[in-house]
């Protein structure tokens, strides 16, 4: 199959993506869905991503597009995070809880790498109260629940508390 | 709130309604994968903020992935053999013999024969870290020759031991160690271990047996920043050459003390060492300079997918030799002035952090970090070591820690400084031992007068009384400071550090009521 095949995506509310095949590739989802039907020249549909946030994510697809460790060389959780990945993520943060999403949906794991690293960039250095209100987190637990976790979990919120 | 997400398509990035969304709502998945992205301190925080987060990330499977991030699978399955081979006699296989080139072929035949457990470590010391790490916790004479394994063992278990022996395979542990079957025990672990330069296998069944509890105990237990002189493979450790004592000027509890040996050989290995520039110190106390001139301190850094026992042969090590005292006392927290005035065994009273020269520089991913006191040339003797540490120099609160940073100056105590295990508070840090300290540095007190040989004896008479009456603590500094103008360095010049350093010390040998037993874990 040649790489320069087009792949037609329909977004949640409609709006139609035309995308290089080995763009799509770097979608595990979209990957095996296009190996296993082939490429009926139909618009595959992804109703759980909406049309900025694809677009979003076609952008990161694009630009990592010649990257040869796309799929290797983020195992390691501890790397450093690339500046164009860091000025790529400097969205507010339901853009990036949609991004993950997308992500996860998707299957891409790079993507999935990366924002779930901002996500613990953002939440690094917080206090368990801090974190809840960056996030938006209710906390549920009760009082005897939230005392057992922090003698649990504790430890290392000594020097914050 | 699921529709939250429903609510936001087809209108675009809108923030306002965007910024009421809640991180808890997202799938389990995801969760799980911003908590592995977590450093341990964040992570514990993070599990702290809601029930659902709680019950997403405190599971076994995502501390098994962190596990096996940060450290390797291969640890996590060395630690599980000792109990699976017990289970499994088809895994015995016969003894391979050491090949280590760190240590000496057993020349000695009276030691080889004095312990059996001798030959043991030494054949452990090319088996899997964490059985290292216990070895030098039980002496290995008595353990040997007492019938009863848990009366040999369990009196030496220090509370530290206790936590290291997991709830799920203690008993294995200490049986095998106990009743002579350590040989089986390391023989078999040393069997299955590969060749140099050989990836290993890995069996993903045997690793997912740990469980969660254990894991975390490991956790927390490899993460430490600092390792105790007991978690370090001293060669010949355990006989006439080096022997682990109790004494409470260990931070721990317990000591490496080197009798006499010949063939000098401490190995410290972390594991799991997160990104970041590192100082390497020990903290050590020398008697003579036999055991550091011309010693050989190293540091090394390895992939996590490394053999740790080959990592110590890699040529690109951050080494420090002294040639001379002089280039050695530049290196500690002592002030060096005067290094020509007094014999080796003054220089030092007590303890001293000897921090080596250079950084280690761990990029990307975790890495291990090989250390290594290396001297194979003279006898030598009159070494104690209490525990090497590695201090974070992107950490704002570490990096004061470091000598480089506030050498002989400013900087806390050496003996006195908490101990961070990047968030795991493995140890506690309870080392400071009482009002002393404080008195000294507010009544500007010279400890170290003390200790000028001249006034030993009044000194020591003083002593008694100075934690109880501050005024005859002003008395006795008032009337020893002059005595010290022999040692320059001191009479007003001397650092808070290494007065509190003295400080410290003094607790512990005029009042060892003021170092609580409380200094040693749980």
């Amino acid at each position: 199959m040649s790489a320069h095949s087009q792949i037609l995506l329909t977004s949640s509310e409609g709006t139609e993506f035309i995308i290089d095949r080995d763009i799509a590739d770097k979608s595990m989802l979209l990957k095996c869905m296009l190996e296993d039907i082939g490429e009926i020249g139909q618009a595959v549909p992804l109703p759980n991503v909406s049309g900025p946030i694809l677009t979003k994510v076609i952008e990161y697809c694009t630009h990592h597009r010649d990257d040869p460790n796309f799929l290797s060389a983020n195992d390691d959780v501890a790397a450093e995070i690339d500046e164009w990945d860091l000025e790529y993520c400097k969205v507010d943060q339901g853009t990036l809880y949609e991004l993950i999403l997308a992500a996860n949906y998707l299957d891409i794991k790079p993507l999935m790498d990366l924002t779930c690293k901002t996500v613990a960039n953002m939440i690094k250095a917080k206090s368990p109260e801090e974190i809840r209100k960056t996030f938006n987190i209710t906390n549920d637990f009760t009082p005897e629940e939230e005392d057992q976790v922090r003698r649990e979990n504790g430890k290392g919120s000594r020097r914050l508390s | 709130m699921a529709n939250i997400f429903k609510d936001t398509k087809g209108k675009g990035i809108k923030e306002t309604k965007d910024t009421k969304k809640s991180l808890g709502d997202l799938p389990a998945e995801v969760l799980i994968h911003i908590g592995l992205a977590l450093p341990c301190r964040e992570f514990g925080r993070f599990l702290q903020t809601s029930r659902t987060i709680h019950s997403c990330l405190d599971s076994h499977y995502v501390w098994h992935r962190r596990f096996t991030t940060r450290f390797g699978q291969a640890i996590l399955e060395d630690k599980l053999n000792p109990s699976l081979t017990n289970n499994d006699p088809s895994r015995m296989s016969p003894p391979l013999t050491s090949s280590s080139p760190r240590f000496p072929s057993p020349n000695s035949q009276t030691f080889h024969s004095s312990s059996n457990n001798n030959s043991n470590n030494n054949s452990a010391s090319t088996s899997p870290i964490l059985q290292q790490q216990f070895d030098n916790h039980l002496d290995p004479v008595s353990a040997v020759s007492s019938p009863l394994p848990s009366a040999a063992s369990s009196p030496r278990l220090t509370p530290s031991v206790a936590l290291h022996t997991l709830p799920s395979d203690s008993s294995s542990d200490d049986g095998s160690d106990g009743d002579g079957n350590g040989g089986e025990r390391s023989s078999s672990s040393c069997a299955k271990r590969p060749p140099k330069g050989k990836v290993r296998r890995i069996d993903l069944r045997r690793t997912n047996m740990a469980s969660k509890e254990m894991l975390i105990d490991m956790y927390k237990q490899l993460s430490r920043m600092t390792l105790p002189a007991e978690d370090m493979m001293i060669a010949h450790m355990g006989n006439q050459f080096w022997r682990m004592i109790t004494s409470s000027e260990s931070k721990y509890g317990k000591l490496a003390e080197l009798a006499s040996v010949w063939w000098m050989d401490v190995v410290a290995v972390f594991v799991g060492v997160p990104p970041g520039r590192y100082k390497v110190q020990w903290r050590v106390k020398v008697t003579s300079d036999a055991p550091v001139v011309n010693t050989e301190f190293r540091a090394v850094l390895f992939d996590k997918h490394e053999d740790p026992n080959t990592a110590g042969e890699k040529p690109n090590a951050l080494t420090f030799r002294p040639t001379s005292k002089q280039e050695f006392v530049q290196q500690t927290d002592s002030p060096g002035s005067r290094v020509h005035k007094k014999p080796f065994r003054n220089l030092f009273k007590g303890f001293t952090i000897l921090e080596l020269p250079g950084e280690l520089l761990v990029e990307g991913d975790y890495h291990g970090v090989f250390l290594q006191i290396r001297n194979h040339d003279d006898w030598k003797s009159g070494l104690y070591i209490d525990y090497v540490r590695l201090v974070n120099l992107d950490d704002p609160e570490q990096s004061q820690e470091s000598l480089a940073n506030g050498l002989h100056g400013q900087r806390v105590a050496a003996g006195n400084e908490p101990v961070d295990d990047e968030g795991e508070e493995y140890y506690p840090t309870s080392s400071s031992s009482g009002p002393l300290p404080w008195f000294q540095q507010t009544l500007g007190i010279n400890p170290h007068a003390r200790v000028d040989p001249r006034d030993r004896f009044r000194s020591r008479a003083a002593r008694q009384f100075r934690p109880v009456n501050p005024s005859a603590l002003l008395d006795v500094g008032a009337r020893t400071v002059p005595n010290s103008t022999s040692a320059p360095a001191n009479a007003g010049g001397e650092s808070p550090s290494t007065a509190r350093n003295r400080g410290d010390q003094l607790d512990e040998n005029g009042q060892p009521m003021e170092r609580p037993d409380s200094c040693l874990p749980l």
